[in-house]
Parts: C-alpha cells; sequence; structure tokens
C-alpha cells in the first residue's frame, strides 16, 4: 500500500506551493486516477512519489517504509511511465527495452513481448529516434512493464495514441491491476480515467478538490438526466429533464406526445470536475 | 554486475553512434601519420646546457668532483657533462647522441685537442635520445588517447541529460558506484586501447606493454572522472563544451615542461597530465621510475574518485530538491 500524508512542494522556496496538503492511499489492486488540468501539480505529486523530487512537507510510505528510506533495489518494484518520451533515440525500441531490463535484479518480460503487446512488433529494430511521438509514449509505457513492478506511476500513457491503441494500452492497465499492481495514473483524459480507475481525485490549484469512485462522485455531484424527442401539435421539440426531480414532466410528454427518440444519461467525469472546480481539464 | 554490463553495453553502442567518437577515432589516425610522416625526426632548439669537471669556464657550471659532475647529471637529464683528465677529454650525456655531444663540447677545445680522441659514454644506458617525431608521442597520447573519457563520458552524460533519459535511470535499481564503475570502466578500456594503437604505430613493440597499458587505464580513468565531474553541473553540450574546453587547455599546458623544460612553471606539476606525460616518456624510452609522479598520481586519482562519485550521487543520479 501507497500512504501518501499532508503532502506539499513548492519549486520556489517562496511559499507558492505547487502540491498543498495533500493525503491519499492507493491500496494494492487499484487504480488511483489524478485528475487535473495542466499545471494542478499531477506530474509534481508523482514525482515526489517516485523519489525524483525530494519531500520538503508531508510524508510517503510504501508498506509504511518511507520514501526516504527507500534503497535503489526498491526501484526493482517500480515502473514508470513519464508523460515526455524518455529514450535512447539512436537505439532500437527493441535495445531500449532490453538495455533497460538489464538493469533489474528481477525477472523481466522479454522485450519482443511486451513490444508485440503495445503494438510495436513490426518496428522493434526501428530506431525510437524515427518513431512517432504515440510511438515514443508506447516505448515508455512498455519500459513501465517490463520488471513486471508493483508500483505502477504512468502519466498521461494514452496521450497522442489512436482509440484502438489507447485501448489496447487500456487493457494492459487493467492486466497489471488483476495481478494485484499498485497503479497511480495522472491524466486529464475523463473517459480513460472514468473506465479504469477504481477511485479519482481531482486537483486543482495544488490541492485535492474531491476523490471518491467515478461512480460515487456520479451520484454525489452529477444528475441522472433524460433527453427526449417529441412531436407535439406538429412541432418537433427536445427536453432535457432530471431523472429524479422532473418525473412527472417526463410522464406527461411520454403519455400526450409522439416520441422521436429518448435517451438516458448521466454526468460525466468533466461535468463533475467543472462543477466542484469551477475550471475545465482540458483547455 | 549484470546492471554493470548493461550499462558498458549500451554506453559502448551509444558512442559507436556517436559522430564525435568518429572524430576522435579520425585524429588518432592522422597523429599516427603525422608521428610517422610529417614530423621531423631531428630538430634541435637549444644548446644543452653543460657541467664541467677538470677546467672552468664562465659560461658554465663547474662541478667539484666527478660525482658531483655525475650527480648532477642524474638530476638533469638534459645536461651534459664534460671532464678533462690529463688532458684528455670525457663526455658524459644521457639524451644526446656522441655526435650531438661532441658538438657540444668542440668550442672548448683548442686546435690540438680536437685533433685527439675524446671519449663518450651515457650515463643512463636505458635512456637513449628518441627522435623528435617520436618524443612527441606522449604529448599525443595525453592529450588525445587519454583524454577521449573526459569528452566522450562528458557527451554521454549530457545527453542523457537533455534526453531526460536520467530521470528513468533515477528510478531504476542501478546505484551511484555500478553508474560511475561503468563508465570508468569503458572509457579506461578505449582510452588505454587508443593509447596502444597510438604507441604501437609509431614506436612499435620496443616498450614495456603492461607498464603501458597499466598507466593508460589509470590515467583514462582520472580523466574519464574529471570529464563527469563537470557534466553534472550542465544541461547541455555547448555550454559544457567552453568549460571543458578550458580545461583541456590547461592540461595542455604541460606540453611545454615537456619540449621545453625551462619553461616548467611549478603550477604546472600540479596539472593532472603532468606526471603522465613524464611517465608515457619513461616507459616509451627509458627506464620507468616511480617517485614523485606515483604521489601525484596517487592524489590525484583519491580526490578525483571521492568528488566524481559524490557529484554524480548528489547532482546526477539523487532526486532534485526542486529549490
Amino acid at each position: 500500500m501507497v500512504k501518501v500524508e499532508n503532502l506539499s512542494f513548492d519549486y520556489t522556496g517562496k511559499g507558492q506551493y505547487v502540491v498543498s496538503d495533500i493525503s491519499f492511499q492507493i491500496g494494492e489492486g487499484e487504480i488511483f486516477g489524478f485528475l487535473g488540468p495542466s499545471g494542478a501539480g499531477k506530474s509534481t505529486v508523482q514525482n515526489l512519489m517516485t523519489g525524483l523530487l525530494k519531500i520538503q512537507k508531508g510524508q510517503i510510505t510504501y508498506d509504511g517504509l518511507s520514501v526516504d528510506r527507500l534503497g535503489k533495489s526498491f526501484f526493482n518494484q517500480v515502473g514508470v511511465s513519464f508523460e515526455q518520451p524518455n529514450i535512447y533515440p539512436n537505439l532500437s525500441g527493441e535495445e531500449n527495452l532490453r538495455y533497460f531490463a538489464g538493469l533489474f535484479s528481477v525477472p523481466t518480460i522479454p522485450p519482443e513481448e511486451i513490444l508485440e503487446k503495445v503494438g510495436l512488433r513490426d518496428s522493434v529494430r526501428k530506431k525510437a529516434g524515427d518513431y512517432s511521438k504515440g510511438m515514443r509514449q508506447r516505448l515508455v509505457f512498455a519500459r513501465a512493464l517490463i520488471n513486471k513492478p508493483h508500483y505502477l506511476f504512468l502519466d498521461e500513457p494514452t496521450r497522442g495514441l489512436d482509440p484502438t491503441t489507447s485501448a489496447k494500452i487500456c487493457d494492459l492497465i487493467i492486466e497489471q491491476k488483476k495481478r494485484g499492481a499498485v497503479i497511480f495514473l495522472t491524466t486529464h483524459n475523463m473517459e480513460l480515467a472514468d473506465k479504469i480507475c477504481d477511485r479519482v481525485a481531482f486537483l486543482e490549484g495544488g490541492k485535492i478538490r474531491a476523490m471518491d469512485t467515478p461512480y460515487n462522485l456520479k451520484l454525489q455531484y452529477g444528475a441522472r438526466t433524460v433527453s427526449i424527442t417529441y412531436r407535439e401539435n406538429g412541432k418537433e421539440l427536445k427536453a432535457i429533464l432530471d431523472l429524479d426531480k422532473e418525473r412527472e414532466q417526463i410522464a406527461n410528454i411520454v403519455s400526450n406526445c409522439e416520441i422521436v427518440t429518448l435517451h438516458s444519461s448521466e454526468a460525466t467525469l468533466e461535468d463533475i470536475f467543472i462543477k466542484v472546480t469551477g475550471r475545465r481539464l482540458t483547455a | 554486475m549484470r546492471s554493470i554490463f548493461y550499462l558498458v553495453l549500451v554506453d559502448l553502442k551509444l558512442i559507436f553512434k556517436n559522430i564525435f567518437f568518429w572524430v576522435l577515432s579520425g585524429v588518432l589516425i592522422a597523429i599516427i601519420l603525422t608521428v610517422n610522416f610529417l614530423l621531423p625526426r631531428k630538430i634541435t632548439i637549444t644548446s644543452p646546457d653543460i657541467v664541467t669537471y677538470g677546467f672552468e669556464t664562465a659560461e658554465y657550471q663547474c662541478a667539484n668532483s666527478i660525482e658531483q659532475l655525475k650527480e648532477i647529471l642524474k638530476k638533469d637529464k638534459n645536461m651534459v657533462g664534460v671532464i678533462r683528465e690529463n688532458g684528455e677529454y670525457t663526455i658524459l650525456a644521457n639524451n644526446l647522441s656522441e655526435k650531438q655531444a661532441v658538438a657540444v663540447t668542440l668550442p672548448f677545445l683548442t686546435p690540438k685537442e680536437k685533433a685527439m680522441e675524446i671519449q663518450f659514454s651515457q650515463t643512463s644506458k636505458t635512456m637513449t635520445p628518441p627522435p623528435f617525431n617520436k618524443r612527441c608521442l606522449p604529448v599525443f597520447i595525453c592529450f588525445e588517447a587519454v583524454v577521449q573519457g573526459f569528452l566522450l563520458a562528458g557527451v554521454l552524460m549530457l545527453n542523457e541529460k537533455s534526453g531526460k533519459i536520467v530521470r528513468a535511470l533515477r528510478v531504476s535499481p542501478i546505484s551511484t558506484i555500478h553508474y560511475w564503475i561503468a563508465k570508468i570502466l569503458l572509457f579506461s578500456l578505449i582510452g588505454s586501447m587508443y593509447a596502444l594503437l597510438m604507441a604501437l604505430f609509431t614506436v612499435g613493440l620496443s616498450f614495456s606493454v603492461i607498464s603501458f597499458i597499466l598507466v593508460s587505464v589509470v590515467a583514462s580513468a582520472l580523466f574519464t572522472m574529471l570529464g563527469m565531474i563537470t557534466a553534472v553541473f550542465f544541461r547541455s553540450i555547448n555550454n559544457w563544451f567552453m568549460l571543458a574546453s578550458l580545461i583541456l587547455g590547461i592540461n595542455m599546458l604541460t606540453m611545454f615542461a615537456y619540449i621545453f623544460p625551462t619553461l616548467t612553471l611549478p603550477f604546472m606539476k600540479a596539472i593532472p597530465s603532468y606526471p603522465f606525460i613524464f611517465i608515457y616518456e619513461q616507459i616509451l624510452f627509458g627506464s620507468f621510475g616511480l617517485t614523485f609522479d606515483a604521489v601525484a598520481i596517487a592524489v590525484w586519482l583519491f580526490v578525483l574518485c571521492i568528488t566524481s562519485i559524490i557529484c554524480i550521487k548528489n547532482f546526477f543520479l539523487q532526486p532534485q530538491k526542486g529549490v
């Protein structure tokens, strides 16, 4: 289990906290989504959790052991997929993975196998510098999985990917969850978060504004609505009505008018994010 | 050990794909060709200093005994000793051929004496004066072959930094020591190989190859550490290269101490290349005696080992403070 307590971080040293008093925990086999717009502090939290940044205030523990006290061997259990692909551009995709696999003292997945899973089988020998942005993203994601990590940190893993490849990546993330990995996912892709996260936290202005399962957040903040297109006195009309508060009006339309289409809909995580923070996730 | 092997392997692959490595390899070939075909075999720049016994001149130092004269020659290998006993002349020299030594002595002699046979002996049998072109070899080894580690380690580290690959290394299980050993191993090997190639293709096999390799490994390791120490403080190769050029420039000052011993300034002895340039000379052209040089090298090694490990740990592979 990973436990983050009262975490704050200031890049300037002048009390301008990018991350302020953040607390949460992630259990085994859980995907925890960290949602927020660019500059909200998502990557800073990931960097603090992976030890890339030194903790200034607060505490991060892995199974009770502080991140400051973890030895280098701890990173045999860690996989990190960075937002900005950081690979050796002069080496092939396969060489990149083979090299990083060699740094671990635990069993690793053969590079060809993991490259096939992320859809890079045809480009194993190609120089990583000649990969497209999406291919590089997948290579970094593959690298994060090569040591079968127990703690997996994913920073925007589906950014720039087409829907089919994105779905492949989602399946791989769920596969990691099924084998018991602790997964920290930072993204501003609400669809991805809604689809695969067990819990999500909304980060805005360096603070967590809301944190729960996507379902509970929708229940708490979202309204279930019905969208009806109907004909009345020869005119085609459309109405979006609250399923809980406007039941009588819905019943009235259904019994007295000719229904053209009728759809139920629920709030998206983006709708809830806007409601909670007053900001959109994407610009 | 496995991670060190992979670190060495990837660095090796990366340097083979780096244009800088091939430029340095081209320079190696150019140096071999220059030493063999372009530099003159003989060059006279200044007359050697002379110490006499048995007669006095206004210009040169006069020893009180033959033993004192020999002691002076032992200390300064560039001096020539001229002894006159019972009307006969004996010349003692380290670095001059018999012809050169006699030519130096001729101004002292009267026409009658010039017709006499002059005895010549070399005080150090093993120190035969090398031709000028080959005498430059220690300079080239010190300033091309063994500084490869300085340049290539710096370039690789800065590439890892600018491509943010260092972030992936920071969240991997490799330790500072593993990273450090891998770089030292690789560039000691490459530096020594280059130095050996340079020596083999210019002077052949007339020297102690084992001593030569040992010194080259130490020299390459030392310069690799220096390169790593400087690289951790920069973000791009362009900025680092200015400092690297300055350091290499200072390092090359010892060349003057080697070619023109009278130009040796006290601070030059503190430059890392100073002891190596003379050790290479001794290995390639004369006896191999380790005295002061070994101490200087040991001090440099100790300081650079500690400093490079601290620098890599705190400024390259460790978490950043953020402020």
